[in-house]
């Protein structure tokens, strides 16, 4: 048992690796995705457009083998590995599907807001950044913890090319042991210890909704049921 | 040019049936789940949410692993497809778990005033007033489902089940003829998942429209 744990935190590490560089990498490209989506540029919104549902539609593990074993001789070229590979796969494929409801976030801000802004003499990325992102940091937080469960959920898809993260580690052990539901469960557990945790801190970082809250409701907002 | 008569042929339908019956399954429980968070006791939601979170917390594909290997080598018998849809449906259970919650939320706890103050039962209050406000809140979240149900269906590819992926991969293993085979793969799921994209937004401007006509005097 403690032989497993030791081999299946080596996994663990590069999963959490793997987790943090994606999750930082996605939120970095979904934001500016999300602006561009609603520029008053068309070709900007067209571009951006174009970019997020071509990557929101093609399935993670679609967009890794295409990736892996279609472009990955040339791509291996330009001294990208296969770890490389599922970051830029996850980072695609996460960043279209959050920028799109970024986007409908941004949408909502009525336009009196945009307005009292340029009337204050700022600029359009003033505006942003002063006015319309810090009103909008509450309700995006349940859609950023969605976003990141997806990314941690994508990374257990790493193994399908060999990365060796958790998954595939629980894979290899599996074949030593043969014991396949303890591993799987205890692999299960583990996955659990990571998103559980950040699940119920985006619920506390919302902010005393269960103190406030009224007798039927009291959660979070909607969460929209989307695949990542 | 047979590669993709197949790839249409065979693993088009694995792919449509797999996502369908884990959509069923999901919505089925998920509704369930859901209505469950919306108890007036408190253990109750506590537990719906925290049940939500398990499931929605579970790679999918350590999912199918945890029952194509785990439970089948305790000596129960899953196909892969078995496998597959319910580890699809039921991971998926808890974000239309949430889905329905947050939707009977948004619909209102004026309504429930209301209906109650008309003295319909809770029953009467469901059937009458807040269902046929829930379904045209949900149907867009119910075609998202459809669309990320679609897309996963793609990890059945590990568990052997000749779904799109897995079709595609043996063809690409046979001849080494990769990026044609990665297109058609990718064009094939862009023709699954665009047109049910319009339909969500369709049904999104739709449902907009009405509810910001409806609720609009509330907010004055």
């Amino acid at each position: 048992m403690a032989d497993w744990f030791g081999f299946l935190l080596e996994g663990l590490w590069t999963t959490l690796l793997l987790v943090v560089l994606s999750t930082v990498l996605t939120f970095a490209l979904a934001v500016p995705l999300a602006v561009w989506r609603i520029s008053p540029r068309r070709s900007v919104r067209a571009l951006s457009g174009t970019f997020v549902e071509i990557f929101r539609s093609i399935p993670l593990p679609v967009l890794l083998a295409a990736l892996y074993f279609g472009f990955g001789p040339k791509l291996k070229g330009l001294g990208l590995d296969a770890f490389e590979l599922v970051v830029i796969a996850i980072v695609l494929n996460e960043s279209a599907y959050i920028a799109e409801v970024f986007k409908g976030l941004l949408r909502s801000v009525p336009i009196g807001q945009w307005q009292a802004a340029a009337s204050l003499g700022m600029r359009r990325w003033q505006a942003l950044r002063l006015v319309i992102l810090p009103r909008l940091r509450r309700p995006a937080l349940p859609h950023a913890v969605n976003g990141f469960i997806y990314i941690v959920k994508g990374s257990a898809l790493a193994s399908i090319i060999t990365v060796p993260e958790l998954t595939l580690h629980a894979n290899q052990l599996m074949i030593e042991t043969f014991r396949p539901l303890e591993v799987y469960a205890l692999v299960g557990v583990i996955y659990l210890a990571i998103n559980i945790p950040v699940s119920y801190l985006g619920r506390l970082a919302e902010g005393g909704r269960a103190r406030r809250g009224s007798r039927r409701a009291a959660a979070e907002p909607v969460a929209p049921v989307v695949g990542g | 040019m047979d590669l993709y008569i197949r790839l249409i042929t065979e693993a088009l339908p694995v792919t449509v049936g797999v996502s369908a019956v884990a959509w069923l399954l999901g919505t089925v429980l998920g509704t369930g789940l859901g209505l469950a968070g919306l108890s007036r006791r408190r253990w109750l939601r506590e537990t719906q949410f925290f049940v939500s979170t398990l499931l929605r917390s579970l790679p999918e594909l350590l999912a199918i692993y945890l029952l194509f290997y785990g439970i089948t080598a305790h000596g129960v018998e899953l196909t892969p497809f078995t496998a597959t849809v319910l580890a699809l449906g039921v991971t998926q259970a808890g974000f239309w778990a949430e889905a329905v919650r947050g939707g009977v939320q948004v619909v209102g706890v004026r309504q429930f005033e209301a209906a109650y103050s008309l003295g319909l039962t809770t029953g009467q209050t469901y059937r009458k007033v807040i269902f046929p406000q829930l379904v045209s809140a949900l149907t867009s979240p119910g075609l998202n489902m459809f669309v990320a149900l679609t897309k996963l269906t793609a990890i059945a590819a590990a568990v052997g089940l000749p779904e799109l992926l897995h079709t595609g991969r043996s063809v690409m293993d046979r001849t080494y003829d990769v990026l044609p085979v990665v297109v058609a793969l990718a064009v094939t799921y862009l023709m699954l998942t665009i047109p049910l994209t319009f339909l969500v937004k369709a049904a999104e401007s739709r449902w907009h429209r009405r509810t910001t006509r409806q609720s609009m005097p509330l907010f004055s």
